[in-house]
């Protein structure tokens, strides 16, 4: 019964506060994820999702669950990834969605942005282009139903290089065509190229990841816009991370401060204040966050930083104190 | 050409092949040339085709590498991703595995796939392909059987997990299947057995229906209610017991048992969820190396694709590369012939054309180098033609030069004999001239028979000379005939005269015969026929002792203006044999070399005559007998003269004289009367004397008219012709004394004193009479000059020299000649005639005393032409070559007989030639039609002046002028002083700065410009009469002329002085001609003339007339000194074209003679 009132709430919960009950006695956080390369999000063969992306799935679930890996991964295809999240098949959408009007107007909340990404090209290093100009008159693969789609056909229109575009319905369709060197450029945004360039290439280095960037990709988690209450306690998660890592207060050290720091930290933390219950949750949900999964600059330098195998630097995505655009409103 | 020399002089038998094998191996010939051209087109062609077939191989390796490497490689690696495929299909394959067997069944297709994949991959490495990009895919292919062999474990696991479940369920199953009996009968038993039978339901439901959770989150949940709903129903069991708890702890346990704990079906279930998740993960992985492989091998593809099309693209670069050399090959080949065709038809076929248009040019005489440049074989076909030709040349060289010097040998020849001649004929001519003059001299009978025969024996060896001299310009054709107008009667004249001498000697009648039909006037070369004529005649006479000599003119023939002329001399003496009349005209033999002796002669006579005739056109020959005399004939071929009117005229005035003929001789008789007949005189004839006096009493007695004329033959047996005519003339009782004409053939002189001692003859005639001759003296005698005086009727038979008293006297005469002899003769015979001579050495001073005299200073220069300083022909051209001494008339004198000598005379500028030695006569005649036409000089005319111009001069010039000899120089201008009077005004104008230009030019050391001014202020001052100036000029002129400064300058001041003077003096002539204009009215205008002519004048002023100057002129004219000023500024502007101040000049004009007009009519 109770089991299956869970299941029902799951199904239909589209009332304040229903999200995060409902997560609560689950005790699991659903989360969509999609296969983006082993960087920003694949299940591993031990059966783990692994990445970026995954990394927030668990940030959330040690906020709402007490445990990161509570945490029930969904795997959504960038073709159904919305639809999952406006049925409420998933409680939150953790891949490279790019916030728009249109998606945001429809059933959907962008909690935050967590990544500021750009449309680039992926071309195959023999070939010899270094630029945008040398894409004159090439195929270029793309995946349909993507911002990249649409703004590869602008900047095919008014670039004027007259590039050959050729969209795929299904990501693998892009890039199998791509490394099947059925296209010379494979465009969508420059993190996913990178990280599908270390899946999915032979060898990374035969490929050539243009400097350039045709579009802004701000990158953001994806939920429902009926749970105001969920959407919130989502957005803050992620602030909290950002507010941590601005803080000074990592994975590594999040103990010593929450013993000693000071106070901003120790109301992240939850020894002061009463962040935990206006949120809905208990104090210690941010220390969680921090010691089980760390703040946004542990996330991002183990999934796709200076510590990964990815090793891209901050650039833009740094925090507004190191000349990015990353920011948290305080927490108070 | 001097290409050619060395070819010529060093080896000229050597032939151009010889040269070029021998001397010049290496050289860039036509052969050489087309050789290597074509060698060049070959090797191209050679080079070409090697090329080409190198492209060909390379082609073909890459087509075999292409078709059968590449091609393999691709087969292979195409192969290699097939397998790849197969295997990363076998993932999902063995992940569905249903249960052990049909794992083992899909573990071993695996195998056999990873085998077949094995055996691509050792396939791949015999085939060369890039051993990294083999080693990377290796690598992906030992991840992909990793992570298949990974799933198989997980598949196994999956397996076993699933069997665990389902026996767990199974077991479970047969709990409750083994607690069917107390469900059965669980309405009766306790409550809590129901409770318990419903917890253990429940459970058992929560169990099956976690096996459909798709999520751990949701097993967790299943497991948390299985072990509450447990616990729940193990209290209840507490509740109950006996069978009751039996049954149910047995169900309760093995629920439990089954359902919790370790190894039991939820923990199952959710390894299960969690392999599933692995196998998706792996197949994820699988997928993704898969790809990468799958990606390895299309890169590999592509890779080679691209290899191959760069190959391809190199080969087709090859190939058009291939194709571009075989085009530009054929273009090569064809521009290569081009060029053979251009070289040849340029360097070759042109080169030849030109060389054989050269030849033909050489062949015409062109001096056109034959072109040598070069070094090939047509520069040595050239260089040979050059060889050749030039051989030729210098053979024709060799040829002409010999030929010269066969000419010039010749020439030297004919030179030699003309200067010998020459030399010979200027002591002859003096031993003649004076000879001839002594004889004039008083002399006593020895000395004048000495002198005469000297004179003979001088004639005599003349001729010899003359003929040595005509036979040597015969035979090397150096003897042109003439075409001149002459008179037949004259020449027989002529030829009468001169044998007249020795016929007298020997007492021989010569009777000369002309037929009146004989044009007198007839057009060749007179001298010649004389000399032929004249040597026949003399031979009659030396061949004949006794008879007559009978020289008969007639024509043969006529044809349109030609005439032939039948000559013929007859003689009555020794005759001629057959023998010798044979040899008669060879030359240097005569018709016995005994007569050589008897007669002497040279023996060229006959020869020289024969040739002359033949030049003429005529033909000679001979009739003669021994004892019987000869006869010699010949003709000649000549173009007649149109008759003179003289010809026409004179018969009529003598129609119908009487005349007696008294004359021994019938032939001579017939003659005359012929002659005489011709004029239409009635003749009548006496055989001598006696008969003659019979005769004419007989007229007188019978009343008849009597003869006006006698012709009196001087020689005749019994009475002579002079005692004769004492006798006629003595006769008593008649009045009308008939004019008595004595004919003779001998000496005139004898005659001439015998008939002046006896004042018997009227006039003298020397045979051979000629019609003309004799119509002259009988008008002179009866028609005009019938009472003539006795010189003048005497000298009758010479009436050149008459002439020449006449129109030569007073005459000055310039002798230029060296030989001081010559000067003596000529100065003599010219003095005779009362011709004022001035004798010049040579030419040089010959033109001096000319330039000294000015224009009119003599009336004629004699000029000898060998001469040393400067010969007659150089001065005749320095003198023509002063204008003003265009129209002195200069007679050549020279020993040099030759035709060509005249011609060299007449072209250098001479008027007329006479040889030397001179005949008088013949100079007198020439001498009359040279000078005879001219104006008296100034020893001429200067006396008699003209009246008119002398008043005119004085209205005009005053009679005296400083520094100006006024009176000689009217003389020079005829005494025209209005030209006299411009000439000064010129002067004036002219020489104003004369001097001081002259001291300019010889301190400027500028001689040649001082002397041309200096001597043509001497020529104009000597014309005006400014005889200062001249003289001061002349002495300038000298000191420049030896260039010498201190003389120049110190002659200067006296020309300075000179030349103001008269200058100063001149000024009056620039307003003299206002005042007799004004004072005098213009008496010799006719007013209303001028006016005409002005009106004509101002016309063409206005339309530009350029004939304007024409009409000025007259104007001037006809105004004469009137107005001179008015009139001369209009002549000049109008000359000048200056129509602006000729119309001024004009309107002044017309003012000036508006008020001389008035002046004339208002006193």
């Amino acid at each position: 019964m109770l089991a299956a009132g869970l299941m029902l709430a799951g199904a239909t919960g589209a009332q304040a506060g229903a999200t995060l009950d409902e997560v609560k006695a689950r005790g699991s956080v659903r989360c969509g994820v999609n296969e983006l390369g082993k960087a920003l999000g694949t299940l591993s063969p031990e059966g783990q999702w692994v990445g970026f992306y995954p990394e927030f799935c668990r940030a959330v679930a040690a906020a709402v669950t007490g445990d990161k890996d509570s945490v029930d991964f969904v795997m959504v295809s960038t073709l159904d990834r919305f639809d999952a999240v406006r049925a409420g098949a998933v409680d939150l959408l953790s891949e490279a969605s790019t916030v728009t009007l249109t998606r945001d107007a429809a059933d959907m909340d962008f909690p935050a942005v967590i990544f500021h990404d750009g449309q680039g090209f992926l071309t195959y290093a023999k070939d010899g282009m270094t630029a945008i100009k040398d894409l004159k008159g090439k195929r270029v693969c793309v995946q349909g139903m993507t911002t990249s789609n649409d703004n590869l056909r602008d900047f095919a229109t008014s670039s004027g290089l007259n590039v050959d575009v050729m969209t795929f319905t299904t990501i693998e369709g892009a890039y199998a065509a791509f490394f099947g060197r059925q296209c010379e450029a494979m465009s969508t945004d420059s993190l996913i190229l990178g990280s599908m360039r270390l899946s999915l290439a032979p060898n990374p280095a035969d490929y050539v990841l243009l400097d350039e960037r045709i579009s802004h990709e701000p990158i953001g988690p994806v939920v429902g816009d009926t749970d105001p209450e969920w959407t919130e306690v989502v957005r803050w998660v992620f602030n909290a991370m950002f507010n941590a890592e601005e803080l000074g207060v990592t994975q590594a050290n999040v103990d010593a401060m929450r013993a000693d720091g000071p106070v901003d930290v120790r109301r992240l933390l939850g020894v002061e204040g009463d962040m935990g219950p206006a949120l809905g949750l208990d104090g210690a949900w941010a220390y969680r966050v921090i010691k089980q999964v760390g703040n946004y600059a542990d996330v991002y330098d183990r999934t796709i930083g200076p510590g990964s195998e990815f090793n891209l630097p901050r650039g833009r995505n740094a925090l507004i104190k190191d000349g990015g655009l990353l920011w948290s409103p305080p927490l108070r | 050409m001097s290409a050619a020399s060395p070819v010529q002089t060093s080896i000229p038998s050597s032939t151009p092949g010889q040269k070029t094998g021998g001397r010049r191996p290496v050289r860039f010939g036509v052969a050489s040339r087309v050789t290597l051209t074509l060698v060049a087109l070959v090797a191209l062609t050679v080079l070409v085709a090697g090329f080409s077939l190198w492209g060909i191989d390379r082609f073909r390796q890459g087509f075999d590498h292409i078709a059968l490497e590449r091609h393999r490689q691709l087969t292979s690696v195409a192969r290699l991703a097939q397998r790849a495929e197969a295997v990363a299909v076998t993932a999902p394959r063995l992940i569905t595995a249903r249960d052990r067997f049909d794992l083992q069944r899909q573990e071993q297709y695996l195998n056999d796939q990873l085998n077949l994949i094995k055996a691509a991959f050792d396939d791949t490495h015999a085939l060369g392909i890039d051993p990294t990009v083999m080693a990377e895919m290796d690598a992906h292919r030992e991840a992909m059987v990793a992570n298949l062999r990974q799933i198989i474990a997980v598949v196994e696991q999956r397996i076993s997990v699933a069997e665990g479940i389902a026996t767990h369920l199974k077991t479970i199953d047969q709990a409750f299947e083994a607690s069917r009996g107390l469900r059965e009968g669980s309405e009766d038993g306790s409550r809590a057995l129901r409770r318990t039978l419903e917890l253990m339901d429940h459970a058992h439901a929560t169990l099956l229906q976690s096996l459909t959770q798709p999520y751990v989150s949701g097993v967790r949940a299943s497991e948390r209610e299985t072990s509450t709903t447990l616990a729940n129903a193990f209290a209840q069991i507490q509740k109950t017991s006996g069978v009751e708890w039996d049954g149910l702890i047995v169900l309760w346990q093995a629920v439990k048992d089954r359902a919790d704990g370790p190894g039991g079906l939820l923990p199952l279930r959710r390894q299960q969820l969690d392999l599933a998740l692995t196998n998706q993960g792996l197949l994820i992985r699988n997928n993704v190396l898969s790809g990468r492989f799958s990606s390895s091998a299309t890169n590999l593809f592509t890779d080679m694709e691209a290899d191959i099309d760069r190959e391809r693209v190199a080969f087709a670069d090859l190939m058009d590369v291939g194709v571009a050399l075989l085009l530009a090959a054929v273009a090569a080949s064809v521009i290569g012939a081009l060029a053979v065709l251009v070289f040849l038809r340029r360097r070759v076929i042109g080169r030849l054309t030109g060389l054989q248009q050269t030849m033909h040019a050489r062949a015409e005489g062109q001096p056109v180098p034959i072109p040598t440049a070069g070094n090939d074989e047509i520069s040595d076909m050239a260089h040979s033609l050059a060889f050749f030709v030039n051989e030729i040349e210098r053979r024709e060289d060799a040829l002409s030069e010999a030929r010269d010097d066969a000419n010039r040998a010749n020439d030297a020849k004919s030179s030699f004999l003309a200067n010998m001649s020459h030399e010979i004929r200027t002591p002859m001519n003096a031993v003649i001239g004076l000879s001839r003059l002594a004889l004039q001299t008083p002399l006593n009978d020895r000395q004048r028979d000495y002198l005469t025969k000297i004179l003979g024996a001088s004639q005599s060896l003349l001729g010899i000379i003359n003929d040595i001299l005509d036979f040597s310009k015969i035979e090397a054709g150096k003897l042109d005939l003439e075409e001149l107008e002459f008179s037949v009667t004259d020449l027989l004249d002529d030829v009468a005269a001169l044998i007249a001498g020795r016929s007298e000697e020997k007492g021989l009648e010569v009777v000369f015969s002309a037929s009146p039909d004989l044009p007198q006037r007839l057009f060749g070369d007179s001298l010649r026929l004389g000399q032929v004529l004249t040597n026949l005649a003399t031979n009659a006479v030396k061949f004949t002792e006794v008879g007559e000599v009978v020289v008969r003119a007639e024509v043969e023939a006529e044809h349109d203006d030609r005439v032939v002329l039948h000559f013929s001399v007859r003689d009555t003496g020794i005759g001629l044999t057959e023998e010798q009349r044979a040899k008669l005209f060879t030359p240097f033999t005569q018709a016995d070399t005994s007569t050589t002796r008897r007669f002497g002669g040279t023996g060229l006579g006959l020869s020289i005559c024969q040739r002359l005739i033949g030049m003429m056109g005529g033909r000679i020959w001979v009739e003669s007998a021994p004892d019987k005399g000869s006869t010699f004939h010949f003709t000649c071929d000549l173009r007649r003269a149109r008759p003179s009117l003289r010809d026409v005229a004179r018969w009529k005035d003598l129609r119908g004289t009487r005349v007696l003929i008294v004359d021994d001789n019938e032939t001579a008789r017939a003659i005359l009367g012929e002659m005489l007949r011709s004029f239409e005189c009635t003749v009548a004839e006496a055989a001598d004397g006696a008969s003659a006096l019979d005769e004419l009493e007989r007229v007188t007695a019978s009343g008849e008219e009597p003869y006006q004329v006698v012709l009196m033959d001087w020689r005749m047996p019994r009475m002579d012709g002079l005692e004769a005519s004492r006798r006629i003339k003595g006769r008593d009782g008649t009045t009308d004394l008939p004019v008595i004409i004595m004919v003779t053939a001998y000496g005139r002189d004898e005659v001439i004193r015998e008939a002046e001692s006896r004042k018997a003859i009227d006039g003298l005639l020397i045979k051979p009479v000629n019609p003309s001759l004799l119509f002259d003296s009988m008008m002179q005698l009866i028609g005009l000059g019938g009472e003539g005086d006795e010189r003048r009727s005497i000298v009758a038979s010479l009436p050149t020299a008459q002439d020449a008293v006449g129109t030569l006297s007073g005459r000055r005469a310039l002798l230029v000649e060296d030989n001081v002899l010559n000067q003596q003769v000529a100065s003599e015979i010219l003095a005779h005639w009362g011709i004022a001579v001035e004798v010049a050495n040579d030419g040089r001073e010959g033109l001096l005393a000319l330039e000294a005299a000015g224009p009119d200073g003599y009336d004629m220069v004699l000029m000898d032409v060998q001469m040393p300083v400067m010969d007659g022909i150089e001065a005749t051209r320095a003198i023509r070559a002063q204008d003003r001494f265009k129209d002195v008339p200069i007679i050549a004198m020279t020993a040099h007989a030759l035709k060509e000598e005249r011609e060299r005379c007449l072209d250098a500028g001479m008027d007329e030639h006479v040889s030397k030695p001179i005949d008088p006569e013949h100079l007198c005649a020439v001498l009359i039609r040279v000078v005879g036409t001219r104006p008296a000089g100034l020893s001429a005319a200067a006396p008699a002046g003209q009246p008119a111009a002398a008043s005119d001069a004085a209205s005009i010039l005053p009679d005296s002028l400083p520094g100006v000899d006024v009176a000689t120089a009217l003389r020079r201008v005829m005494g025209n002083a209005r030209l006299l009077a411009k000439l000064l005004r010129d002067f004036r104008h002219q020489h104003r700065d004369s001097a001081r230009d002259l001291a300019d030019m010889v301190a400027a050391g500028d001689w040649d410009a001082a002397r041309e001014a200096a001597h043509a202020l001497k020529g104009v001052a000597g014309n005006v009469g400014a005889m200062d100036v001249h003289a001061a000029a002349q002495a300038l002129e000298k000191a420049i002329k030896v260039e010498r400064l201190a003389e120049a300058e110190a002659a200067l001041p006296g020309l300075r002085d000179a030349l103001a003077i008269a200058l100063d003096g001149l000024a009056v002539l620039e307003e003299a001609p206002a005042a007799p204009s004004a004072a005098q009215p213009p008496a010799g205008v006719d007013r209303a003339a001028v006016a005409a002519e002005l009106d004509r004048l101002q016309a063409m002023l206005d339309s530009f007339d350029l004939e304007a100057g024409e009409a000025a002129r007259r104007l001037q004219d006809m105004l004469g000194a009137n107005h001179a000023e008015p009139a001369g500024r209009l002549a000049d502007a109008t000359a000048g074209l200056d129509f602006e101040a000729a119309a001024t000049a004009l309107a002044d004009l017309r003012a000036a003679l508006d008020n001389a007009a008035e002046e004339v009519v208002a006193p």
